[in-house]
């Protein structure tokens, strides 16, 4: 028998009186959130401190039978519902985050033990999220926690929430400080930390409010500097770091944007209304000269379009296309034009200061890459390759590689002998492009391997294949392997010759990554070198 | 998603302002979405149904949240579904007091492995839930709005409030954490929805 799962139609007109009923009810409060964002723009930060209990509804739905009616906030300054636990380490080292490229170091050999190894704080739960950002050369900032997958799964206390936050020295094995929050909420989302340009300030906020970190820490230290004043939202925080020393945020707010220092929200730098119903802060290039918005239009026919806001003087220009981006490390393009939602058509280079300065038309069912490099990370982010300044463009046929700089094509060259495949919804293939410069080399990795060119000619440069059931990281002279569904093998390759150097196991959950430029493995709450 | 016939943005709009026939209109229009996805996700019927339901409330509690893109608020609906999938049982006991005011169900026979085969199909989608699960919350968004409700990656990004390129991103490691084979499996699972 196959039964076709509906919705019980008594349940559902159930269901739909009582939403009836639950909006009539409650019609009459003010949201939270309508009160919050204009108070903190008027520099009334009372209502930044809301926490969930300001979410209740006084109608027909309450949180529990047990729960009061929320109460009001009472105070104008946050009161801290975490538990932070900042335990500093003199360092002599001076901290910063490097403005330029972290270099990659690989690693040839593997010792019958790690030459060190460290414990860092945070929930040793299978479903407690990791992150690493790299801060410098040797120098990277793990991240343990939260909890985000669900409140039943298996090894998942659903009682309490949980995020450590530890700056490492990754060349030395040594914890330079380290911090710690509990608090009760259930495992539904994650902590978003952001490093704020390189003013050495990081923002430490619960993606939901949920009663976690909402705060600005100082990289040097660990000390929390001031409650991370701005950008409530109960879903999600949308801000986007400017890339410079000034410690301050892009934030789209229920209105418009704005330029502001979270740890001094009264005066914000400048703030640009934006006539939508939604509307979103687009990160950019290193380069703060601006900032694009995507809007909404409400027109059906054309429903986003895209503005720029100067950095520095928040002068908005409205009259972009609807435009996407290419969130490149060193350069800034233009997508448009698209014949499928993940095949741009145009794309159009941008100078410093937004203006196009070249347009080139893609082949016909090719995706666009930027090209990455294997010896450099880029300092201030989740780890990550530094860019390239070049551009591939992958379709099943071809490979070209642009000029990012001058959209100038370098070359084009037949793909047939890489059996690159579209995995529908996906029209065009799933690639990654890099450069290994050192070896004239452009590496093009998709689901189905990896296929190299002469990064000068476009000339087939083959290299043992590595098959695509494996996940892959780069260093400047080797290939590491990660098999998929057992991450925690790793496996090192000369990349030229394809000789394995060494081979490693671990447990499952583990990760191995680059952090500060070193290869380490990451598992749970345990970090040791590679090497 | 077309908006040339029903104009969405302005029910909403009516809805968050308290208009409780709007906010019931846009309850008919995409119930069977969020519950399709629901019991993709969940497996058993009434569970999907008191998740639809909280999904609703969900949206009139964080009204001024809810994010209006391209025209609707079903993307946001999708995501919100999985963020109480994810926390089924503490969201149960936020809105105990609402659902119990719905009727039980009725009792029924056992139809569960039959409803297992008519979304799952075979064995093997059941490796592709559990993959799924597996995925951190955002690649499960991302994984949700891209290829099972097939989305637009710009509308993606506009429902997640991040940029483009982290869809895409958010995208691609997904896929490869799934892996080749278990997308592939997808297929089967994308077939069974409500709508």
């Amino acid at each position: 028998m196959t039964v076709q799962p509906a919705f019980d139609p008594s349940r559902s007109a159930q269901i739909r009186d009582l939403l009836i009923e639950t909006v009539d009810a409650g019609a009459t409060r003010p949201s939270r959130r309508t009160v919050g964002m204009v108070a903190a723009l008027t520099g009334l930060a009372i209502v930044l401190a809301g926490g969930t209990a300001a979410l209740a509804l006084t109608g027909v739905i309450r949180f529990g039978t047990d729960s009061p009616p929320p109460a009001p906030p009472t105070s104008v300054v946050p009161t801290p519902s975490t538990t932070p636990t900042p335990a500093p380490t003199p360092s002599t080292r001076p901290i910063a985050v490097q403005t330029s490229p972290i270099h990659r170091h690989d690693t040839d050999a593997r010792p019958a033990t790690p030459s060190w190894s460290v414990n860092l704080p945070g929930s040793g739960d299978l479903c407690a999220q990791h992150h690493v950002y790299d801060v410098a050369d040797g120098l990277a900032l793990f991240q343990v926690g939260a909890k985000a997958v669900g409140d039943n799964g298996e090894g998942c206390d659903a009682s309490t929430q949980e995020v450590g936050l530890s700056l490492v020295d990754t060349a030395h094995g040594k914890i330079i400080w380290s911090r710690d929050w509990t608090w009760s909420a259930p495992p539904v989302a994650d902590v978003d930390v952001e490093l704020l340009g390189d003013s050495g300030h990081v923002a430490v906020v619960d993606q939901v409010l949920s009663g976690g970190p909402h705060e600005v820490i100082d990289i040097r230290t660990g000390a929390t500097l001031g409650d991370f004043g701005i950008g409530l939202n109960d879903t999600m925080v949308n801000f986007a770091a400017v890339p410079d020393d000034s410690g301050d945020v892009i934030m789209a707010t229920d209105t418009g944007v704005v330029r502001v220092d979270p740890l001094d929200v009264a005066h914000p730098r400048w703030t640009v209304p934006i006539q939508s119903e939604n509307f979103s802060v687009i990160p950019l290039r290193s380069d703060p000269s601006f900032v694009t918005v995507s809007y909404t239009t409400g027109d059906p026919a054309e429903p986003y379009r895209t503005g720029a806001i100067d950095m520095a003087t928040g002068a908005f220009t409205a009259d972009a296309p609807s435009t996407t981006f290419l969130l490149a490390q060193a350069v800034t393009v233009a997508l448009t034009d698209y014949r499928g939602f993940d095949q741009p058509g145009t794309l159009t280079g941008l100078d410093d200061s937004g203006t196009p300065a070249w347009t080139a038309t893609t082949p016909e069912g090719a995706g666009t890459d930027e090209v990455l490099s294997v010896s450099e990370s880029a300092p201030g982010k989740e780890v990550t390759y530094a860019g390239t300044g070049l551009i591939a463009l992958v379709s099943r046929d071809s490979v070209t590689l642009v000029d990012g700089a001058t959209g100038s094509q370098r070359w084009q060259a037949s793909a047939a002998r890489c059996g690159f495949t579209v995995t529908p919804p996906a029209t065009v293939p799933t690639t990654w492009a890099y450069l290994d410069e050192a070896a004239d080399r452009l590496i093009v990795e998709s689901l189905d391997g990896t296929c190299s060119f002469s990064a000068s000619t476009g000339a087939p440069d083959p290299i043992p294949d590595i098959s695509s059931e494996n996940q892959l990281a780069y260093g400047p002279h080797n290939t590491y392997v990660f098999p998929f569904g057992d991450a925690s093998e790793a496996t090192a390759y000369d990349r030229a010759s394809g000789r394995e150097l060494w081979m490693a196991s671990g447990k499952p959950g583990d990760r191995w990554m680059f952090a500060g430029g070193y290869l380490v493995r990451f598992a749970g709450t345990h970090v040791e070198s590679a090497g | 998603m077309s908006t040339a016939e029903f104009d969405e943005a302005e029910v909403w709009s009516r809805a968050r302002t308290g208009d409780s026939a709007a906010f019931a209109t846009l309850f008919d229009r995409h119930r069977d979405r969020v519950f399709g996805h629901a019991l993709r996700l969940l497996r058993a019927t009434h569970d999907a149904e008191d998740v639809t339901a909280m999904v609703f409330l969900e949206a009139w509690r964080r009204r001024e949240s809810v994010h209006v893109v391209d025209g609707s608020i079903v993307g946001w609906l999708l995501v919100t579904t999985n963020n109480i999938v994810r926390n089924h049982s503490r969201s149960a006991h936020r809105y105990r007091n609402a659902l119990a005011k719905l009727s039980r169900p009725e009792p029924q026979p056992d139809h569960g492995p039959a409803v297992d085969e008519a979304l799952d199909g075979s064995d093997r989608n059941r490796v592709v839930r559990e993959a799924f699960a597996t995925l951190d919350a955002r690649d499960q968004d991302v994984i949700t709005l891209c290829l099972i409700e097939e989305l637009p990656l710009a509308q993606a990004a506009a429902v997640l409030r991040v940029p483009i390129g982290t869809v895409k991103s958010r995208l691609s490691r997904a896929k490869r954490r799934l892996g080749e084979t278990t997308l592939a499996r997808l297929e089967p699972v994308l077939e069974g929805g409500a709508e």
